[in-house]
């Protein structure tokens, strides 16, 4: 009887224990209902544009709700903070990877920059996530693909391709904004790949192909790219 | 009566007097001490909690003091540590770390120590890769890592530092 008492006690603990862990989980519905308290002007749009982001796997819902608690915070007016939102919602529209874009908004937030550069900011680095992942598509470098490089084999997953175009684009970003020569193609490239290099999310062998098949003046053209959206 | 005599007289009658009480003299002493009563030996006994109350309290006192003592000898916050960032700020009422290493989110540092040292330690478990970071001094003040291995240049026109994890060997953190 005694031991039976404990097994139900212990039943008990553990479904308890579980139910607390799944109530503290951010679902979608919490960070629609976060939009919703910002009274954004096109809540749908973001509500598809967030979904696609949570079915794909490229923003979590608790990054989601992190952002728009963040921007509830903010005392700019509404339009400039569903901007950042939409900006976000459009790049996971187009299958474009978002860490950086979330990261310089919260990046931004944390130090008082107005609403309106945090928007310019996100548009550019948006662009920049396109090109490097046309380039990389136009190169083969796709989810799924399955890359025989040497002796090694690599098939490619969605983490490991978002990844490298977010390094890729970190790098020229920074480099140009660094103000180092846009000229120095094989500086450019030697940037990216060290970039690439230094997150253990991208493959070894991801490297080695895209150091392999993005000549430096690919890299040199997009990073050209990027001074020309600062300079506008 | 001569005074020789007399005082032959009282010695005679005393030793008369002692010789007819002898049985009840002797052993007097020990009589007496038989006679008394039973009782368990009592020894002044010294209260223990107060003592090992005192030690207890001196011992902690000793503890808390070399904490102090070592803090106030030792060479400040263990800047030397890859786990630990460093800002000397003497200045400052607050310093924080803001960076993708706290979501930037602003954790404040520690300090200053008698040098305007501020520290924080990093997480035992942090990932490769590479973290930008700086520093808020009271509140607004974005100020970046001097140590940094790499600095990156921010859309704010502002520094921000670049943490590469794991540092390589000679690298400050």
């Amino acid at each position: 009887m005694r031991y039976l008492l404990m097994s139900v006690l212990i039943v008990w603990f553990l479904s308890a224990s579980a139910l607390a862990l799944r109530t503290e989980q951010v679902t979608p519905q919490d960070v629609y209902t976060c939009f919703r308290t910002l009274n954004v002007s096109d809540l749908q749009f973001l509500i598809n544009a967030y979904d696609k982001g949570f079915k794909d796997r490229r923003i979590t819902p608790q990054t989601a709700l992190t952002l728009c608690q963040r921007l509830a915070q903010s005392a700019a007016p509404i339009p400039l903070r569903e901007g950042v939102l939409r900006v976000i919602g459009l790049a996971l529209l187009e299958e474009l990877p978002v860490t950086m874009l979330v990261d310089k908004a919260l990046e931004g937030l944390a130090k008082g920059v107005a609403l309106e550069a945090i928007n310019d900011e996100l548009v550019q680095r948006k662009a920049t996530l396109g090109e490097v992942k046309a380039l990389f598509a136009s190169k083969g470098i796709r989810i799924s693909l399955t890359i025989r490089f040497g002796t090694a084999t690599l098939e490619l997953t969605l983490e490991a391709v978002d990844t490298a175009i977010t390094e890729a684009a970190r790098a020229l970003e920074d480099y140009v904004r660094g103000g180092q020569k846009l000229e120095d193609a094989a500086a450019i490239k030697a940037t990216v790949q060290r970039y690439l290099s230094s997150n253990r999310l991208i493959p070894a062998t991801l490297v080695s192909f895209i150091d392999q098949v993005v000549s430096a003046a690919e890299w040199a053209q997009l990073a050209q790219n990027v001074a020309n959206r600062l300079k506008k | 009566m001569h005074e020789h005599e007399l005082e032959q007289l009282i010695k005679e009658t005393v030793a008369q007097h002692a010789a007819a009480y002898q049985d009840r003299i002797t052993d007097l002493e020990y009589r007496v001490v038989d006679a008394l009563p039973d009782r368990p030996m009592v020894v002044e006994q010294q209260p223990v909690w107060p003592m090992r109350l005192a030690l207890a309290t001196a011992a902690i006192l000793l503890f808390l003091g070399g904490f102090w003592l070592g803090g106030t000898l030792s060479d400040g916050p263990p800047c030397a540590d890859p786990y630990v960032l460093c800002l000397v700020y003497p200045n400052a009422k607050s310093v924080s770390l803001v960076g993708q290493l706290t979501q930037w989110e602003r954790h404040p540092m520690n300090g200053p120590d008698r040098n305007g040292i501020w520290w924080i330690r990093l997480p035992r478990d942090l990932e490769p890769g590479r973290y930008e970071y700086g520093f808020m001094v009271d509140e607004y003040h974005w100020v970046h890592d001097p140590r940094a291995r790499e600095f990156v240049h921010t859309f704010d026109n502002k520094i921000n530092s670049v943490l590469i994890w794991p540092p390589s060997q000679g690298d400050a953190p």
